[in-house]
């Protein structure tokens, strides 16, 4: 990749001039730098949303192009055009989060972003993943079909959630660094990003954004490679 | 030291003025003053910019942080081979920040406050940033000889797919501002 460079001169000129003052030396000096920065959609960015390999990416959209958008609706690149009335639906592996950086991260979703989280009855939605590289938490037998044997919430990762999850990390677990370490992908790993939906008996139609956050120094300093 | 000479046009604003007064004997004066200035490059400035060779893939250099001898730079992603080969850059509605980019050391006789400003148009904000947040409301003060390792918050809201090539103004101000 070819980028342009040039030079500004401003930075220099504005440290000199301080200098002249001769008493106080530098009261204020603006230094103007070039900083060269490409973006790039979803499927291509440092934290990587990727459908292209996801047994469900028919529920994707636009992650070759910009920001990548989960379609439960109409929109999905399937005969169906939502999910069922008093329900919970289950679907796992819509895109992979791979992390193209080069530290590892904690990656959660923010549970304040959530418009509609799950509640016990009534319509929510809750961020899931599974296929996850790191941590030891396992599923019980008792929790609902379609749950995944590592899947965890993407909320899960605070320490006191504020509603119902349809898995996540252990009560007893909740806040520790042992729980946080669930949820961390080194340079080039990735788990399956799913999505947990409940329903009432009513028609909902929403639109609404979450927000997936990657963060380097919310990694234990425990962590110490897989498994643990 | 490379030292340059300069006019300045202070000195004969008051002479002039004296002429206005009536002596009528001249009506213009040009007098040269000198002023010794060095330019130097950001290693060695009052205010000293060095890049940090962050670590990263095989703990090789990044190359989001460089100096092209003068001036110090920045390139998202790095091109150096610690850099992660598959990222093709930042996404797009997202706020990222790289961390411990650079390396600020007040080398001045004050201690200043460190911060940022941004007026291009690709990106909803382009900022310093430390472990504490944003260099802009509440700056971190630096005291002579202190430094600070500084990084890029870079905010995509609204921006395009494509490589951009941005200035952002890095300001270091006097503690209490610049009135004596």
């Amino acid at each position: 990749m070819e980028r342009r460079k040039f030079l500004i001169g401003a930075g220099s000129l504005a440290a000199g001039g301080a200098a002249a003052l001769g008493s106080g030396a530098f009261t204020s000096v603006q230094a103007d730098r070039t900083v060269s920065v490409s973006t790039a959609a979803d499927n291509d960015a440092f934290l990587a949303l990727d459908p292209s390999n996801s047994t469900n990416q028919a529920y994707a959209s636009n992650a070759g192009s910009g920001a990548v958008t989960i379609n439960l609706d109409s929109d999905a690149g399937v005969e169906g055009t939502g999910v069922n009335r008093n329900s919970t639906t289950q679907i796992n592996d819509i895109f992979k989060v791979r992390n193209q950086g080069t530290q590892p991260v904690v990656v959660y979703v923010d549970p304040s972003s959530i418009e509609n989280p799950t509640t016990s009855d009534g319509f929510g939605i809750d961020p899931q993943a599974s296929n996850r590289p790191n941590g030891d938490y396992v599923n019980t037998s008792g929790i609902s079909g379609g749950v995944e044997d590592d899947q965890i919430s993407l909320t899960g990762v605070f320490s006191n959630p504020p509603y119902e999850y349809s898995a996540y990390v252990s009560d007893a677990e909740q806040g520790t660094a042992d729980a946080t370490e669930e949820f961390v992908l080194e340079a080039g790993e990735s788990f399956d990003f799913g999505i947990y939906v409940n329903t009432a008996d009513s028609d909902v139609s929403v639109s609404e954004t979450i927000q997936l956050v990657a963060d380097a120094t919310v990694v234990p300093s425990s962590y110490d490679g897989q498994g643990e | 030291m490379n030292r340059r000479q300069l006019i300045i046009g202070a000195g004969a604003a008051t002479v002039g003025a004296v002429s206005i007064l009536g002596s009528g004997a001249f009506t213009s004066v040009s007098a040269e003053r000198k002023i010794s200035i060095s330019v130097a490059d950001d290693d060695r400035a009052f205010l000293r910019m060095e890049p940090l060779v962050k670590e990263g893939i095989d703990g090789e250099a990044t190359g989001r942080s460089s100096t092209n001898g003068r001036q110090v730079e920045f390139e998202i992603p790095g091109d150096d081979n610690g850099e992660n080969s598959a990222a093709g850059g930042v996404g797009l509605d997202s706020v990222y920040e790289f961390h411990d980019l650079l390396e600020v050391h007040n080398q001045g006789t004050q201690p200043v406050t460190l911060s940022s400003t941004y007026d291009g148009d690709a990106f909803a904000d382009l900022a310093l940033v430390t472990d504490s947040g944003v260099l802009r409301e509440d700056p971190p003060a630096l005291g002579v000889g202190d430094s600070i390792a500084v990084g890029l918050q870079i905010d995509t809201h609204g921006s395009d797919p494509g490589e951009f090539e941005e200035e952002l103004t890095i300001v270091a101000e006097r503690v209490g501002g610049n009135r004596d």
